[in-house]
């Protein structure tokens, strides 16, 4: 993301607020889905994460903004999470149609279901958002070996939980 | 196996591997070593997720705080005004009926 850019949304911008939002916004909605119970409830916490995130740009010095971005939405989905204690069944029809193996798609979203909010975060920031290391240690507010055992316990529950051996 | 290894073997999947040829070598070596590097790799399969299309549109997100004050302060000047319409007959005519009251005692004491 361009300094200008985000210099420009600290201000106000609103041009800039909204480039920011195109660039961030199906990003944060996919993840609030994960942990939301529908599309509707989604939309609800995108649209808290970013009035937050605009209200507070001003905090934002250096760095990765992506992290800084991820750490808004992580803390703020925690909170939401912790709240409602609901975490989306994704069904077929939150699905896009044109989805080729639809099943897999399902399964890997269940797993992430199961796991231990904190972990699934971690691993779908790894993952799905390519995060390195820093980026996760200033998203989480953990030490970079923290994240890299974290990562590997992830990934341990993940195959667990995935190949089925809970059930 | 050691679980310092696994976790070696872990971020070597990351590349963030701090002494890659450790895990090179296990990974070339060792039977165990390539089971776990693959069961680890599960995790991958995230990749495979699409995003979905947020709906909705940036006029929603009114990150407008200026407007809030003055909307306060203009609640805050109608109920005042509100009050003093009400309350000022209240307050006149309780002091009318007060003098009154004090002039009625005036004129029983003397």
């Amino acid at each position: 993301m361009n300094d200008l850019i985000i210099e420009k949304a600290k201000s106000g911008d609103r041009d800039s607020q909204e480039i920011i939002y195109r660039e961030f916004k199906d990003r944060i909605y996919t993840l609030a889905l994960y942990y939301t119970k529908n599309p509707a409830n989604s939309s609800d916490v995108t649209q808290d994460i970013f009035i937050k995130i605009f209200r507070v740009l001003n905090k934002f010095k250096r760095g990765s903004f992506k992290a800084w971005i991820y750490r808004v939405s992580v803390n703020h989905l925690l909170n939401y999470v912790s709240r409602k204690r609901t975490f989306v069944d994704l069904k077929q029809k939150h699905l896009k149609k044109t989805d080729g193996n639809i099943e897999e798609k399902i399964a890997i979203e269940r797993t992430l279901k199961k796991m231990p909010e904190k972990l699934s975060f971690l691993l779908i920031l790894r993952e799905k958002e390519e995060l390195d290391y820093i980026e996760l240690s200033n998203v989480f507010g953990v030490p970079t070996g923290t994240i890299k055992s974290r990562l590997y316990k992830a990934r341990r529950v993940f195959r667990e939980l995935y190949g089925g051996k809970d059930e | 196996m050691n679980k310092k290894l696994e976790i070696l073997l872990s971020s070597y999947i990351d590349g963030e591997c701090e002494h890659p040829e450790i895990a090179e070598n296990m990974l070339k070596e060792g039977k165990k070593a390539k089971e776990i590097y693959t069961e680890l790799l599960t995790s991958r399969k995230i990749r495979n997720l699409e995003y979905q299309e947020c709906p909705l549109p940036f006029d929603k997100i009114n990150t407008s705080t200026k407007r809030e004050p003055i909307k306060q302060l203009l609640v805050t000047i109608g109920a005042v005004a509100i009050a003093i319409l009400v309350l000022f007959p209240l307050i006149k005519n309780s002091y009318q009926n007060h003098q009154s009251k004090i002039k009625n005692l005036t004129e029983v004491l003397k």
